[in-house]
């Protein structure tokens, strides 16, 4: 019986990752939120919103270049990656 | 923003005696764990140079790196969250009431307040070998209120803060023609 041809896009784990920064994104800016509305007036305040906010987003365009600068095309083969490993667990095979 | 000269409900003649946080050990604390989280990681992968190239691998490459740099944002996100979480807990007093302002995660904040005619027991307690050495501690606030107890957490010299809400609450009772 042949075997399944079974791959899988590394594009996939964009999709995680894009959750991952909907999920940042919006912590990032409830955050922000919270010191703007209920912080103390003042410079402390401000200076850190301004480091929090330029932190979190230094950090976030780091990350997308990092990420769109690695080659998503790739496609991983888990029947090769499957087989492979049977036939060192199971030589017989 | 809050602003102290500016509080909700503020009676003539009231004016902020003290403005308390937690000590800064709390920020000290997230500081250092940050910094754990990041370098730790940040040393393993310079110890195992001789596995730089995995970064260059066709699968296992790009993987690390979006691995990599969820991780760090994620540490980073949970020590601002945790920064803000000590920023936003607030204790006020005035010489006519004490407000207490506790931000509990990001979504939930607990703010209440209790005049100085209310208080009827104040203790001080700083315990352990930190707490002692660097003078900060808890003063809890007994009431006649709805909300039967105040509790300042790890806030700087407990005793002089005890100390200068009896003061206030004398001088309140004074004003308000009391016993």
């Amino acid at each position: 019986m042949p075997v399944p041809n079974l791959t899988l896009p590394l594009t996939a784990f964009l999709i995680l990752y894009g959750i991952f920064i909907c999920i940042y994104a919006l912590y990032t800016f409830f955050n922000a939120y919270h010191l703007i509305k209920f912080g103390l007036i003042g410079r402390t305040t401000r200076s850190i919103i301004v480091v929090q906010a330029g932190l979190s987003l230094i950090l976030l365009i780091v990350s997308l270049f990092l990420v769109t600068y690695q080659d998503w095309t790739v496609t991983w083969n888990l029947t090769e990656i499957f087989q492979r490993d049977a036939e060192q667990i199971f030589p017989a095979l | 923003m809050m602003d102290l000269k500016k509080l909700p409900n503020r009676q003539k003649h009231e004016k902020v005696v003290l403005f308390l946080r937690r000590h800064w050990f709390a920020p000290l604390t997230i500081a250092l764990t940050f910094i754990l989280l990041i370098v730790v990681p940040a040393g393993l992968v310079g110890y195992f140079a001789d596995k730089q190239h995995w970064f260059s691998h066709p699968t296992l490459g790009p993987l690390l790196v979006l691995a990599g740099s969820m991780y760090f944002m994620a540490v980073w996100l949970i020590a601002s969250i945790e920064f803000t979480d000590y920023y936003l807990d607030t204790w006020i007093v005035t010489n006519e009431r004490i407000i207490n302002i506790e931000q509990i995660g990001l979504f939930h904040r607990h703010a209440s307040e209790m005049h100085l005619a209310s208080i009827q027991d104040i203790t001080s307690d700083a315990e352990g070998f930190l707490h002692t050495m660097f003078n900060y501690g808890q003063v809890n606030i007994q009431t006649a209120a709805e909300e039967k107890r105040f509790n300042f957490k790890d806030v700087p010299f407990p005793d002089q803060v005890k100390d200068t809400i009896l003061k206030l609450v004398e001088e309140d009772k004074k004003r308000h023609g009391q016993k």
